[in-house]
């Protein structure tokens, strides 16, 4: 087996309700929701608080439960709605999304 | 008429319109500025937006009638993914269509004007400019802006 299939079956390990993950509901646009076990995490990686601050944060989620995530995609997380913003980051060759999300109902596109 | 009426009679149009069927109903919005977007949003998008109402008295009726001249103007805002090259604004035919900033603004005026989206008392409904595309948006979002603002006539007796 190679590093990259360990590496892979091993995301099982941590994306596990009793260790890492939390059940949420991912709902990608124009689709049905799906219950699926993602890893929250700050918006800045040099942040180790347990519990994401502010109004957004980074969502890791894996690949093998959300092949494309893209806008408009979003995540329920204690009842609270979540949106996908920017361009996830990961993906395919690292068996794991990095998924940043935002609870602000409306986004500032400048001026 | 009011502008609450005219502001989603254009929401209404634009979501029914076949000719802007690429453009998702949810991302066809009323927006209470035009640099603000639902965070869902995907794009191509389309904000609407109330304008100015303008009022012109044109005679005296009998009485304390009094004919006036209102002008209520609304704009239409459209939003396009800052892509690579010319598509943003002229959008491209091959391998996939994909509708330009220039290719919406014709399909929404092929929609709105001369439209008097069954409101009554609306006698006139044009397109009467449009700004020239902008680019706004942040750093991982940048968007191609343009601004078309319509105006619809009405003469009420006030």
């Amino acid at each position: 087996m190679t590093l990259k299939a360990d590496m892979t079956t091993d995301l099982a390990v941590f994306f596990e309700t009793d260790e890492f993950a939390e059940a949420v509901t991912y709902t990608a646009k124009g689709s049905t929701a799906k219950s699926i076990e993602v890893i929250l995490t700050d918006e800045d990686p040099a942040i180790e608080a347990t519990i994401p601050p502010g109004d957004r944060m980074v969502i890791l989620a894996k690949y093998s439960d959300i092949t494309a995530p893209r806008r408009g995609d979003t995540f329920t997380v204690n009842s609270e709605t979540w949106y996908v913003v920017g361009e996830p980051a990961g993906g395919r060759a690292e068996g794991i999304w990095h998924i940043e999300v935002s609870r602000s109902a409306r986004r500032q596109l400048g001026a | 008429m009011d502008m609450k009426t005219l502001v989603q009679g254009i929401q209404t149009a634009l979501k029914n319109a076949a000719t802007l069927s690429y453009v998702a109903d949810a991302d066809i919005f009323v927006t209470p500025d035009e640099y603000l977007v639902p965070i869902g949003c995907t794009f191509p998008a389309i904000g609407i937006k109330d304008g100015p109402i303008i009022k012109d008295k044109e005679a005296t009726a009998s009485g304390t009638k009094l004919a006036w001249d209102v002008r209520y103007s609304a704009h239409v805002i459209i939003y396009v993914e800052m892509t690579a090259g010319e598509t943003p604004v002229v959008g491209q035919a091959t391998p996939t269509t994909i509708k330009g900033i220039l290719d919406i603004a014709g399909d929404i005026n092929t929609v709105l004007h001369e439209n008097y989206l069954s409101i009554s008392g609306v006698l006139d409904a044009y397109c009467v400019g449009e700004t020239e595309s902008e680019t706004i948006g942040t750093d991982d979002m940048p968007v191609l802006k343009k601004r078309l603002t319509y105006e619809y006539m009405v003469l009420p007796s006030l």
